[in-house]
């Protein structure tokens, strides 16, 4: 039980990274030989160390780490959303986000001193960020419906696991900082209370891992078509 | 349950809620998407009905302009031709001796009663259809024959197992091919060719004429009719030239209905 509890909690971040890396990988090396996947992919290695990075050390502040996570994600999408979009509008939409989102991460930890605690705001910026995009995505598919099912288009896969993701974590990314101030301010500040929390962060953690599992899924279920369309 | 639990599980029944938005959404999308491919394929099938339809009309109006103008040169100009040959023997019985200029004009007059006649049955579809897809060729490639300085040469199955309006389709196609080979190829020869297999008849008319630039010619009217009748039966239509003449390819399926 505490081993699960520890890997939900603490590993199963870097693992659901991980797996999300993984399944693009694997897409890749299946033959969806496209750039976004290539940038996607670079990004997704750089936010796994960041997260397996983050399970490994104890005792010390990782809203840095949290932050460049947030940061990256916010460029790894909008680079991914931005080579799939037809329309200069949506891409000049996706470059804004990025750039309000990168000078949110300077003026906070560059220009404002340096924060120990969790930055919610960042997050939910980068998530509001992601779910736009991820809806001007679904915009461009419905009005240029194509033939193929929507269950063999790799980057559909991917937009639903992001949404599921940014969606669901939402709330949590939205309270955690009151949350940390709370118990950080509070004079009971005890154990049970930093586990309720531990125990927040592992329901994104599991959300995380959702996403990751489904985009594998996608990437399974499109190999499986494309070999019995084949054969 | 104290105030911080409280409040972390309402945000973790509000993560429940917006899971399921975010699902609801991706099935709504995926039921949206399905439905306007539904909508869209029902309208492209709607569309190319309607275009069949109308190509179906516009062949048959064609069919029976043909007809019209089959009637009106078997009754007017045939009768005309006729009248005159018989006002011209009649003169000959009254004048014994009509020399040969007279004798020669007699017998222009009946070849020219008999190509019109010819040409008015190959024009008439009602009469076509008395007769098969070969024999009906094989007057036409006589008609043509007797014109001199170009020869067809017919090689066909006798019996074709399709339908005698679909019969009548082919040979139209065909008729349009020997016209346009007769106009603008400048050769001497045309000959046509069938292959048949189980489900389909592949026709070959070729010629051996100059040849021509397929993109030069690809509006042209003889060689839309060509493909849009060939369209029209399932099949296709397809041109290939070089300097050495041009083959007319004309693949359609045998099916009976």
């Amino acid at each position: 039980m505490l081993l699960l509890k520890n890997v939900v909690s603490y590993w199963l971040e870097g693992i659901a990274y991980t797996n999300l890396f993984l399944a693009i990988l694997f897409f890749l090396w299946k033959g969806g030989n496209s750039i976004r996947y290539k940038i996607v992919s670079i990004f997704l290695l750089t936010i796994s160390i960041l997260a397996v990075s983050i399970s490994v050390q104890k005792g010390v502040s990782n809203s840095l780490q949290y932050s460049l996570i947030y940061l990256f994600n916010t460029f790894c999408w909008c680079s991914f959303f931005y080579l799939i979009y037809d329309t200069n509008l949506k891409k000049i939409l996706a470059v804004i986000i990025a750039v309000l989102t990168l000078l949110y991460f300077i003026y906070k930890n560059i220009v404002l001193e340096f924060d120990l605690i969790f930055d919610s705001l960042g997050q939910v910026i980068s998530s509001i960020g992601i779910v736009i995009f991820i809806f001007l995505f679904l915009h461009q598919i419905l009005s240029n419906v194509k033939s193929d099912p929507l269950s063999n288009n790799f980057d559909f896969w991917i937009a639903s696991s992001m949404l599921i993701y940014h969606l669901g974590a939402f709330g949590i990314f939205l309270t955690f900082n009151h949350f940390t101030s709370k118990i950080l301010d509070t004079p009971f500040y005890n154990k049970e209370n930093r586990e309720i929390l531990t125990y927040l962060w592992g329901v994104h953690n599991v959300l995380l891992f959702l996403a990751g599992l489904l985009t594998l899924v996608g990437v399974l279920w499109i190999v499986y078509r494309r070999k019995s369309t084949s054969s | 349950m104290d105030s911080l639990s409280q409040e972390v599980y309402i945000i973790v029944i509000g993560c429940a809620f917006f899971l399921m938005v975010a699902t609801g959404i991706i099935f709504l999308v995926l039921i949206y998407q399905k439905r306007q491919l539904r909508f869209l394929m029902d309208k492209q099938e709607m569309e190319s009905r309607y275009s069949e339809e109308l190509l179906k009309t516009r062949i048959e109006t064609q069919e029976q302009t043909l007809n019209t103008i089959s009637r009106e040169i078997h009754d007017n100009i045939g009768q005309l031709l006729n009248s005159s040959k018989t006002l011209l023997a009649a003169h000959q019985r009254k004048v014994n001796n009509t020399g040969p200029e007279f004798q020669n004009a007699e017998e222009q007059l009946s070849q020219a009663i008999h190509e019109l006649r010819a040409l008015s049955r190959s024009l008439n579809g009602e009469w076509l259809e008395r007769f098969n897809f070969y024999e009906n060729l094989s007057t036409e490639a006589a008609r043509i024959n007797a014109m001199e300085g170009i020869q067809v040469k017919v090689d066909l199955p006798l019996n074709i197992p399709m339908l005698k309006e679909r019969q009548l389709v082919l040979y139209r196609m065909v008729q349009e091919a020997f016209q346009n080979s007769l106009k603008h190829s400048g050769g001497n020869m045309i000959a046509i060719t069938a292959q048949q297999n189980d489900s389909h008849i592949a026709i070959r008319i070729a010629d051996n004429g100059k040849g021509f630039q397929a993109n030069e010619h690809t509006q042209g009217f003889g060689m839309n009719s060509i493909t849009q009748r060939a369209k029209l039966m399932g099949g296709t239509a397809r041109w290939v030239s070089d300097n050495t003449g041009t083959g007319v390819h004309i693949e359609v399926p045998l099916t009976t209905s």
